[in-house]
């Protein structure tokens, strides 16, 4: 393996290492929430991919234009439904996937909307906490001698 | 007015301009369309936010209210990081170092903000209980913040030079977020029990989980399609190679550019 591959797979266990230890630990004090868990994990699944399949579908348009294939967006979108409509016959295969407060499909829709706006709001919240920590901290230091004068 | 057509007007379709608006604020290069679009964001922002008391009545306008309280920490925070970047070391547009110190000072109290709303009464209430937002918000944004300063300290460390002092600040935000989930999890705040934050800690992870494989997997789609039309394209057409008489002609144009003698 090359050493900008290993240094990528260190860097992605370091993102994914304290939430699994903090899971763990959550796990520990033992709470039993599985049925909800997996509904709000069907739920985010099939609300971001839908999400992120519309702005995709938009791009497609210009892709289209840029590499004259006027069908790649049609094309695209068939592929995209029928992927999204397999991962949700599958999901829905597992078990009821409204959640308690929501009596029906198109009010979980409505709430599923909710939530993953307000989840990109703290994702964006702590994006900034990282990123703008890493700027913080390079721009305080010193000045660094890049070469020494002879 | 019917309470769904109400809702539809006056939090959906202000939330819809409010994304669409910033969308386009920030993609068109058009001056006018900037400014139109702004207008649109801000329009649909305040109407977001003033739906709490405009349509009370939809459990959506939850959200609004969440916006109205965090907004505030939120802001303190960004501007707080501002101004600390760009008071230190920058090579160009550096900020005095009062604004060095009002931006510690920012940083310092949107982060208290933002505790006092876990750990002490300043939690979002609507109608007498928590805002069930806040409790989406809350541990979405610590998990990630923790996950997220962990990995840019191992890339600091990693694909940076000499960067070991940047990496142990950078560890020490991820450690501050993981003790106070770990807190959050282990002791009763005023108004959120560790257990309500426990079981909306899992909620939390589920989503990240959920969103992360949902976009990852439209992503996958569309990567196909692009790569099946892109496989799809007919060769390019490879040319003759070049006689003699063209490459003498070549050669002469090439002499005569980097001879400089006729000039």
């Amino acid at each position: 393996m090359s050493d900008i591959a290993k240094t990528w797979k260190v860097i992605v266990m370091a993102i994914s290492f304290p939430p699994i230890m903090l899971m763990i630990i959550a796990a520990l004090l033992g709470d039993d929430i599985s049925s909800q868990a997996f509904k709000r994990f069907g739920n985010a699944l099939i609300t971001g991919y839908t999400f992120c399949a519309g702005i995709l579908s938009v791009n497609m348009f210009f892709y289209a234009d840029s590499r004259n294939r006027p069908m790649a967006p049609l094309f695209g979108m068939i592929l995209a439904t029928l992927t999204g409509a397999m991962v949700t016959l599958w999901l829905l295969s597992q078990g009821d996937l409204l959640l308690e407060a929501n009596g029906s499909a198109m009010a979980q829709a409505f709430s599923n909307l909710v939530r993953i706006l307000v989840s990109s709001m703290a994702m964006m919240m702590a994006v900034v906490i990282s990123v703008g920590g890493v700027f913080v901290a390079i721009t305080s230091r010193p000045k660094r001698k890049l070469f020494e004068e002879e | 007015m019917d309470e769904m057509v109400q809702a539809a007007l006056l939090f959906w379709i202000p939330a819809l301009a409010l994304v669409v608006g910033t969308g386009t604020a920030l993609s068109s290069r058009s001056q006018s369309i900037k400014l139109l679009s702004k207008i649109i964001a801000l329009t649909g922002f305040l109407f977001v936010l003033l739906s709490p008391m405009t349509v009370p009545e939809s459990p959506s306008s939850a959200a609004g209210h969440l916006l109205g309280s965090i907004i505030g920490p939120c802001a303190l925070l960004i501007t707080g990081i501002y101004l600390l970047a760009f008071s230190g070391n920058v090579e160009v547009g550096k900020l005095s170092s009062t604004d060095r110190k009002i931006g510690s000072a920012s940083t310092f109290f949107g982060l208290i903000w933002l505790e006092g709303m876990h750990w002490w009464t300043w939690t979002p209430m609507l109608n007498g209980e928590v805002n069930p937002y806040w409790l989406v918000f809350w541990p979405t944004f610590l998990i990630l913040s923790t996950g997220l300063s962990s990995g840019a300290a191992f890339a600091l460390r990693y694909l940076g030079d000499s960067r070991e002092n940047e990496s142990n600040f950078m560890l020490i935000i991820s450690l501050l977020t993981f003790s106070l989930t770990v807190l959050g999890m282990m002791l009763d705040g005023p108004n959120i029990s560790s257990e309500i934050f426990r079981n909306h800690f899992w909620l939390a992870a589920s989503d990240i989980f959920g969103i992360g494989i949902g976009v990852g997997l439209s992503i996958l789609v569309f990567a196909m399609v692009i790569w099946i039309y892109e496989s799809s394209l007919p060769p390019v057409n490879i040319l003759d190679e070049p006689s003699k008489q063209e490459l003498a002609q070549a050669a002469s144009i090439i002499a005569n550019h980097i001879g400089g003698e006729q000039e």
